[in-house]
């Protein structure tokens, strides 16, 4: 007993010993940050930030006065505008043509010039999506457990690219009709195998969407919609809406260490040296490339 | 270094210690997190009389590197807060150093040849706040904001110690 009194004594006593002080962090290594995602599907446009320091909380980072050049196939095409919330767009409307090459070059006043890797739009591009099977199950929980909603979907999907250096991005949501109370987030499944994918949207409550992000190289894609409503009232899952992509390969690499960095529990993130992928030189952030179709399952 | 009453002794270590990895940073170098460069210890002891014995011990070295982010941004795409790293270990914490004085005196032994000695010590003398850990708090979902508290342990510290021989 006396051991243990003068343990915890003197883990007190050191423990009061402690001091702390605020550390304070200033951007020492402030670069610009050129994030767009090309589809000819869509106008051309690209969000030009700075970086900020890692302590600061601040989401108006966004850089105004940058000159941001387009290159289409090495030959300057035009001078994107600055537009709204942080994007500078084509003003003609422009829309990446497929086959070809596109690069940025960008200058803003007090950064470094910074340029980004060249990208081509896929050339010849279909996808093509085929439900393989889909599973409609609903689980009685336990006594107090929700009831639960199951439908698990298993696609397969291929795509005429010969190039092996794209991947498949699933994005999902789905509808729930009934139901109460809580939500829960689940992080999305990003894996880079060729294992088979699993992408699930998990809902607890009334018309709650929650959206799920899935990365693949694998063509196999599962994806399950998973509903519960509380006290035994049960919901319906009414539809799940998405859409399937096909990106270049610095676009998945990006978005798997985003994904990486989640991973990782907050009170070691400061400490574990990260690296995130980015073409762009001399500055951070990513030009990646997407083709999608859209995927619509209705109950 | 002995003359009569006094001892003393100086150690310095220069060093340095850099890491390269296939995988990391393109194989390019980066510091150790064990990279001290500088390492000093100075210590000196002083015998007045046979009663009293008094002690200095200074210690210094160049502060531990661990890894911390240079800048951050929020991404667009995902709504995550995304840091940016220059080089692993890229941080280095404050130097640490402290100085130790001891006074010790001696009794004369009893008619019994047995001697008391009280020891009366003071560590780390002023008070330096050595960085000990860097502790971070989170604010807000998800990983809105961030504060990093340095944190250090053991500031000036007296003691007292006695002891008999037998």
């Amino acid at each position: 007993m006396r051991t243990y009194l003068l343990t915890f004594c003197a883990i007190l006593f050191l423990g009061c010993l402690e001091k702390s002080s605020d550390l304070i962090l200033e951007d020492t290594d402030k670069k610009l940050v050129l994030v767009s995602i090309l589809s000819s599907d869509d106008v051309l446009q690209i969000r030009v930030m700075h970086t900020i320091s890692p302590l600061d909380t601040s989401i108006n980072n966004t850089v105004l006065n940058a000159d941001v050049k387009l290159f289409e196939n090495n030959q300057f095409r035009e001078t994107l505008l600055y537009s709204t919330n942080g994007y500078y767009k084509s003003s003609s409307g422009f829309r990446p043509t497929r086959g070809n090459k596109y690069y940025f070059n960008v200058v803003a006043p007090g950064f470094n010039s910074v340029e980004t890797d060249p990208v081509i739009i896929p050339d010849t591009f279909s996808l093509k999506i085929e439900i393989k099977d889909s599973i409609y199950i609903e689980r009685l929980g336990g006594s107090d457990a929700p009831t639960y909603i199951e439908a698990l979907f298993r696609f397969n999907v291929s795509h005429s690219l010969s190039s092996e250096n794209y991947f498949y991005l699933l994005e999902a949501s789905s509808t729930f009709e009934k139901g109460t109370s809580r939500d829960f987030f689940r992080l999305p499944a990003l894996y880079d195998g060729f294992s088979q994918i699993s992408c699930n949207v998990y809902h607890l409550g009334s018309k709650i969407i929650y959206s799920s992000t899935c990365l693949t190289k694998s063509p196999f894609i599962q994806l399950d919609a998973n509903g519960s409503t509380y006290f035994k009232r049960l919901g319906k899952l009414r539809k799940i809406d998405g859409q399937i992509s096909i990106i270049n390969e610095a676009y998945f690499k990006y978005l798997r260490d985003i994904y990486f960095q989640q991973l990782i529990p907050q009170d070691k993130l400061f400490f574990q040296s990260f690296n995130l992928h980015s073409n762009v030189n001399g500055g951070i952030g990513i030009v990646g490339v997407k083709s999608s179709q859209k995927l619509n399952l209705s109950f | 270094m002995e003359h009569k009453e006094w001892n003393w002794f100086l150690n310095y270590t220069l060093s340095k210690s850099i890491r390269s990895y296939k995988e990391i940073q393109n194989g390019g170098w980066f510091n150790s997190p064990f990279d001290r460069r500088h390492d000093i210890s100075f210590a000196l002891n002083w015998k007045r009389d046979k009663r009293w014995e008094f002690g200095f011990l200074w210690e210094y070295y160049t502060g531990n590197r661990i890894s911390i982010p240079t800048s951050g941004f929020n991404d667009p795409l995902t709504g995550v807060r995304v840091f940016s790293y220059s080089t692993p270990n890229n941080f280095k914490l404050r130097d640490y150093h402290r100085l130790d004085i001891s006074a010790t005196l001696h009794s004369k032994p009893n008619s019994r040849n047995r001697a008391n000695t009280w020891n009366f010590s003071i560590y780390n003398a002023y008070n330096r706040k050595n960085p000990f850990y860097i502790d971070i708090e989170s604010f807000g979902f998800p990983q809105s904001s961030f504060k990093l508290y340095e944190r250090s342990i053991f500031p000036l510290f007296p003691s007292v110690g006695f002891s008999r021989n037998f």
